[in-house]
């Protein structure tokens, strides 16, 4: 067991979890490609990307599930590359929990404890401790298999951080479970990581999960990661088409550059954009995007017809074609509505050119 | 009125089980309280039977059970390690060794009989490699005709039948409990009492039960390797009912035998499921 709490103290500053150019083949496919990312003590990373993107192989490397093909791990400044998970600072939470079925839920939590030799009455205790944690009082008792989901989910959790991992690892840990529970857990685990302030990683396809739980997202996709930073930065700036889809609805406008001048196939210019000449597309979230009376102005503005619009309570969502017959979604709150709009009607769209992003389109 | 129509379609099956099973044991522990007179068989309430089983045969009894527990235990063992190499280790090769090992059941009973015969011989390949190789200086009698080399040939033809319950159970072993278990630093070892056994009871006490059950009821495999230490109550029943047309005798020593099976797999039983820690 790599126990080096002191050593991480001296270096509170340096990240926790160092991967470096870290890959893994399996045969032919390259499922993670040289990924380099550095995890911060107290971090709530979600690593965020489609189904088959290597995010789960990345999670099961750096719990010692798997074998890098390159590359190496370290954790709380030792190198763990070549370590077994029995012998990592690390614990996961499984996706189908992995309970063993032969134990009740306290016999569950108090395995690995057990195998540490932890003494019984401090194992008793910490075992207390977590089943109230994740409040399982009630059923502590039980064998697993009289749990539902989310208890077993809940058993799971309890099972992990009853040995005080350095970094917790959570795959999909919320997938299984219906959307009203699921939110009761995003809840849950927002509160025992604020409890015990530990170091969570999790992998996860649903940009929601990703945004409500982490202070921190690694975006992947197709074995690399894409973007990383404050779910903020990510969603305000993305720095890709493929990020700004992925996460957050996002209306993209195809154009050019030439010597710093932006036209949209849409027909408008925008001045003043600086990179390189080449077709670039414009990023521009709904909600963004305003309704404009006739004498109203706007950073940018073009003009359209309403195509669709659906009442949603707290906005409306209007698409609008424009001349380049690309659409455009603008989420709308009843409040911002200068008058009654149909479907068919001419109108002008804008928002603030501070709003939209420019990317080349790759 | 609608229950007894639904218990009249296990009349069958019930059928089946009282003409093959209930009415020859019946008959038998019938039998096994008549008497014999001369060359004769003839309906009676005694216990000679019984009384002279305990009385001459209660060495080859244990012997039997000797053999056949050992038996057992090594069978399962051997088979519970054999099945966790299907089952986690082999990959997709798991099915094909599964199916090799099966395949073996075909090979016929005798034909491993002899060939234990040939292995542990005088002059068989193990005697002629100790001696080549200069490990002992004359061939060793002791490797036939005894307890030992009953029980391997048992074992050899046992393990197939032994290793098909063990792996049914572990099929429904999750995977990630054994991650789960090195996630929460446990060592091989651990993973393999702890977790895995422990899911896979079910499956233990049957492989225990038919290769144990199988080796005490077996009356040719000690009646070829056995010799005189190696002799297994089967060969005596089968003599009192063929040779010596000694029924009563012969059931009595059947269902003494059969009550002594039923008690150590009901102990090897209770002894896995309360193994549990």
């Amino acid at each position: 067991m790599v126990n080096d709490r002191d050593n991480q103290l001296n270096q509170k500053d340096s990240p926790l979890v160092r991967l470096r150019d870290l890959s893994k083949s399996f045969g032919r496919v390259e499922a993670v490609k040289s990924i380099n990312l550095d995890i911060k003590s107290r971090d709530f990373l979600a690593i965020l990307g489609p189904s088959g993107c290597g995010k789960t192989t990345l999670l099961r490397l750096i719990g010692g599930f798997a074998e890098p093909s390159n590359g190496t791990i370290e954790i709380g400044g030792n190198d763990v590359t070549r370590l077994g998970p029995e012998r990592r600072p690390t614990n996961m939470v499984f996706q189908g929990y992995g309970l063993f079925p032969h134990m009740t839920v306290r016999e569950n939590i108090a395995f690995g404890l057990k195998i540490q030799k932890v003494s019984q009455s401090e194992r008793e205790q910490r075992v207390d401790d977590v089943i109230g944690l994740v409040r399982l009082e009630e059923l502590a008792d039980r064998g697993t298999g009289e749990l539902s989901g989310g208890q077993q989910q809940r058993a799971a959790l309890a099972r992990a951080i009853v040995m005080r991992p350095q970094v917790l690892l959570l795959d999909e840990p919320l997938a299984a479970l219906d959307l009203k529970l699921r939110q009761t857990m995003q809840e849950e685990l927002r509160r025992i990581h604020n409890e015990i302030g530990g170091t969570f990683v999790f992998v996860t396809h649903d940009q929601g999960e990703a945004l409500a739980l982490s202070n921190r997202i690694a975006v992947m996709d197709e074995g690399n990661i894409v973007q990383e930073g404050g779910p903020e930065d990510i969603y305000a700036s993305p720095e890709s088409r493929f990020v700004s889809t992925f996460i957050g609805e996002a209306n993209i406008l195809s154009g050019r550059r030439q010597n710093s001048v932006v036209t949209l196939a849409a027909g408008l210019d925008l001045p003043s954009s600086s990179g390189p000449d080449g077709a670039v597309i414009l990023v521009i979230r709904p909600e963004a995007v305003q309704i404009l009376s006739d004498n109203s102005q706007a950073d940018v503005r073009t003009e359209g017809t309403i195509v669709d619009k659906v009442y949603l309570g707290a906005y409306v969502r209007f698409q609008v074609q424009l001349s380049s017959d690309e659409l455009i979604t603008a989420n709308v709150s009843t409040l911002n509505l200068p008058k009654e709009y149909f479907s068919g009607d001419r109108i002008a769209v804008g928002w603030g050119g501070k709003d939209h992003r420019i990317l080349m389109d790759s | 009125m609608r229950e007894l129509i639904k218990s009249w379609k296990t009349v069958p099956s019930l059928a089946v089980l009282a003409g093959l099973f209930v009415a020859p044991l019946s008959l038998l522990f019938v039998v096994s309280f008549w008497s014999k007179k001369l060359f004769r068989v003839v309906p009676d309430f005694v216990f000679d039977g019984y009384q002279k089983a305990l009385v001459s045969y209660w060495d080859v009894g244990l012997n039997t059970l000797a053999i056949a527990i050992s038996t057992g235990i090594i069978t399962t063992t051997i088979a519970f390690f054999f099945a966790f190499f299907i089952r986690f280790k082999a990959g997709r090769y798991g099915d094909i060794l599964l199916f090799i090992s099966l395949v073996t059941l075909f090979g016929g009973y005798l034909v491993k009989i002899y060939a234990w015969k040939s292995i542990l011989g005088l002059e068989g390949i193990l005697n002629t490699a100790l001696v080549g190789l200069g490990i002992v200086s004359e061939p060793l009698g002791a490797l036939l005709y005894n307890r030992g080399s009953v029980a391997t040939a048992l074992t050899h033809f046992l393990l197939p039948i032994a290793v098909l319950p063990i792996v049914a159970s572990m099929r429904n072993i999750q995977d990630i409990t054994l991650e789960a278990g090195r996630d929460l630093g446990a060592g091989p070892v651990r993973i393999l009492l702890g977790v895995v056994l422990p899911q896979c009871r079910a499956g233990i006490i049957a492989a225990f039960a038919f290769s144990f059950l199988i080796a005490a009821g077996d009356y040719i495999t000690p009646l070829f390797l056995g010799g005189t230490d190696g002799a297994m109550i089967g060969m005596f029943i089968a003599s009192q009912f063929s040779i010596r047309f000694d029924w009563p005798l012969g059931s009595a020593m059947a269902f003494l035998t059969m009550f002594s099976c039923l008690t150590v797999v009901l102990i090897a039983r209770l002894a896995i499921v309360r193994g549990r820690k």
